[in-house]
Formats: structure tokens, sequence, C-alpha cells
């Protein structure tokens, strides 16, 4: 197997020496003006940024995927780059860090992962996807690793429910796994099992991410088709979406399979009152930046406009948006400010 | 620490840590997110893998191939 270039960690090395190089102050620069951009409102909601951690000129993010909130506003988050979870006070400070050394194999595995993570009931839950041993990593909220879950296979997305049971989306080109969510027991029993994904959807068009709302119905993005859906608790569709008029997205073949090449839609968030926060992609007006806000039955309220790319949305229980700054180098918190008792709370 | 992960590194990762690096220099380079190929890396991790790894190991360059169009693009 083949070493990987080096050339990432060269990035890295330069960020981590403290010593900016004159050819970085122009994306610097840009990376700076771009993030002085406000968000858009839309008609009803609007964003306000009321936090921003790390940033192009400070080493605490080198290109963070995933993220999740405790109850107190204690935030851990994922980076790819540095293989780590890390976890910051509700202010953005950095308390502590746990590298994947010992957990997986390191930065590897499949490829540069979203690593999804999860926080409920004082455990910490990470996705680290990995040839042959896939698995869910449990850490206590000092970043101590308890234990390890094993998974049949790779997997995308990840929710920890309240009642302690983990629930996740599995990623293949295999027909089986493609367009899942499973819900299983923290000693990694199945105990529900979804299956999104139509007949005749190419297992590679069928990547999705998930929430359950809290009254346990399942809501449904697809990353490559232009499809939302929710089910009950029960697994009955009660509804399916389309945002965007697409009604067949580009792909090509690769080795025998159908590749797609643009993203649809890339993450979903829900809010207090059930209403869905679906991060646009590609074919959105703007790239990766429209956030389209449906209520519970589908229907779409407003739309909003991050001030700069994102590949994914999280809401926390006190209705504050999170989203990604300056390619995954800044993570930024918003308020969301919207009709009635909907309005997030600082 | 770095030999360390350089060590562990599979070709999907590498050619998607490429991809990343070469968004991270877009500033420099004129780069942009759009302008990273996810579909090269993935003939590149492709063409990396041994027709065994290819059978036992089918899901391995496409799931980062996913994941780049989504962080990415």
């Amino acid at each position: 197997m083949a070493a990987s270039s080096p050339t990432p960690f060269l990035i890295r090395t330069t960020r981590r020496t403290g010593r900016a190089r004159p050819v970085l102050l122009i994306p610097a620069a840009v990376l700076a003006l771009a993030a002085c951009l406000p968000a858009e409102s839309g008609e009803k909601f609007r964003l306000e940024e009321i936090l921003s951690v790390g940033g192009p000129k400070s080493d605490l993010l080198s290109m963070w995927v995933g993220v999740a909130a405790d109850r107190a506003g204690f935030l851990y988050v994922t980076d790819a780059l540095e293989a780590s979870l890390k976890k910051f006070d509700p202010d953005g400070r950095l308390m502590k860090s746990a590298n994947w050394t010992g957990i997986g194999n390191g930065a590897g595995g499949y490829g540069v992962r979203r690593y999804p993570v999860d926080v409920s009931n004082g455990r910490v839950y990470v996705v680290v996807s990995e040839p042959f041993r896939s698995s869910i990593k449990e850490f206590d909220t000092n970043l101590n690793l308890k234990a390890s879950i094993p998974l049949p296979g790779p997997a995308d997305d990840l929710q920890a429910l309240p009642d302690g049971r983990l629930a996740y989306s599995g990623v293949s080109i295999t027909e089986d796994n493609a367009g899942t969510v499973r819900v299983i027991d923290r000693s990694g029993r199945l105990d529900r099992f979804f299956s999104c994904r139509q007949k005749d959807d190419p297992s590679l068009l069928s990547l999705i991410d998930f929430r359950f709302g809290a009254d346990g119905s399942l809501f449904v993005v697809f990353n490559y088709l232009d499809r939302i859906l929710r089910f009950d608790g029960h697994g009955r569709l009660l509804w399916a979406k389309s945002l965007l008029g697409v009604s067949k997205v580009r792909t090509k073949k690769i080795l025998f399979h159908t590749v797609p090449e643009t993203p649809t839609f890339k993450d979903l968030a829900l809010d207090g009152q059930g209403r869905l926060f679906v991060l646009g992609g590609g074919f959105s007006t703007h790239r990766s930046r429209d956030i389209y806000v449906l209520d519970s039955e589908g229907r779409l309220l407003d739309t909003l406009t991050l001030p700069q790319p994102s590949h994914c949305l999280m809401i926390d229980q006190r209705g504050h948006l999170y989203a990604r700054a300056d390619q995954g180098m800044t993570l930024k918190k918003y308020k969301i400010i919207g009709p009635g008792p909907a309005d997030a709370r600082r | 620490m770095l030999k360390k992960n350089s060590s562990a590194l599979k070709p999907a990762a590498g050619a998607l840590l490429l991809a990343a690096a070469l968004l991270l220099l877009g500033g420099i380079s004129g780069l942009t997110a759009e302008d990273v190929d996810c579909g090269a890396a993935l003939t590149r991790c492709l063409n990396e893998q041994t027709w065994l790894e290819k059978i036992f190991n089918a899901d391995y360059c496409f799931i980062g191939f996913l994941f780049c169009l989504l962080y990415m693009q």
C-alpha cells in the first residue's frame, strides 16, 4: 500500500510554526474578508453570529468535520487532518484534545471522512470508518476512550438518541447498506432498521443524512438526489419532498458504478420546534451556503444563506446553529432569529 | 507524529488529503473548492489499488470520493 503524499502535513506544519509566510498572507486576507460577510437573511429567519472558533491565523482547527454540543454548551469537534476529537468550552476555548492514535488507523481509513460525532447522557460518540473494522468510539466528556462498538461497515451520519441507543446511516457500494439507518444499542445489537432508498436508486446516489425528531419520526435528506423524506416511528413514509427541481442528477460510470458529480443536499438539522434546516449543495443558488428552512410537514418556510460554504449543519439544544467557515479552519456559531416561540435563546 | 500518521495512510486518504491540500493552498494558486477534482482523486485511488483490494475493499475509494464531493464542492 503506497504511502500518501506528505503535502497536507507540510501545510499543517507551516500553520503550526506560527510563522506566517508572505505567500500565505494573500489567502489569509481573502479568508478574513470573506469572514466579514454577514449571513444573508431570509424573509422570516436570520442568523446572527455569536461565536467563532479557530480561524486561518489560529491553530485550533485544521479541518474540522464533525461537531456536537452538550446541554451545557461544551463543543465536541472532530478534526480530519489532525485525526482528533477536541473539546471546547462554551466560549470557544480549547479544553482538551484526544488523538485517534491507538483508537483507529490514524487519519487513514476511508480517506478524509466526516467523523460524525454526537453527545448524549454524558457520553461522546464518534464514528471511525475503516476497512473491515468500522466502529463507534465512546468517550466520556473528558475525552477518555471508554468503549468501541463495532459496526458491520462504514457509516456516514450518527445520532446519539436520548434513550442511550445510537443511530447511524450506512454508506456502501452494495445495495444492502446504502441509504439505510440502523438503530443499535450500546452493545452493537441491531434494534431498528430503516431502508430509505428506492429500489432503482444506484447505491452511490443513496448517501443520506438523517435526524430523529422528538416524536420518533425520522427525517432524511439524500446527498445526491433531490429528495427529503419523513418517516413515522414505525418506518412508514409520511411525505417526500423535492426542493431543487432536479429530476435527474448528472452521473458518470466508473468501474461499473454510477457515481454522482454534484451534491444536492449536504446535511440537515432539526430545531426544537421540529423544523428542518437543510443545507443545499451544488444545485443551490449559493453553493453549499443556502439553508432551506422547512416546517415539520415539509413546507418551505424560508431560505437563509451562510457567509461561507459549509459541509454540515448542527443545531444545539438551545437552538444555535453551527457551520463551517474558512474551509474547515473555523467553526461558526449563529443565533437563529425567527418568528414566534422558536426564537433561539442565548 | 507526522511520520506515524503518514505511514498509516492509505491511497484514498492520500488522494483526498491531497485534494484537501489543494483546497487549503487554493488561495495561493487561485484554486477554489469548486476546482478540487474529486473524480481525479478517485481515479488515482483506484489506480493505486490492487485487484484484490478492488474486490475485497471495493468501497474504499468510492466512499472517499463521496466525502470529497460533500466536503470540497
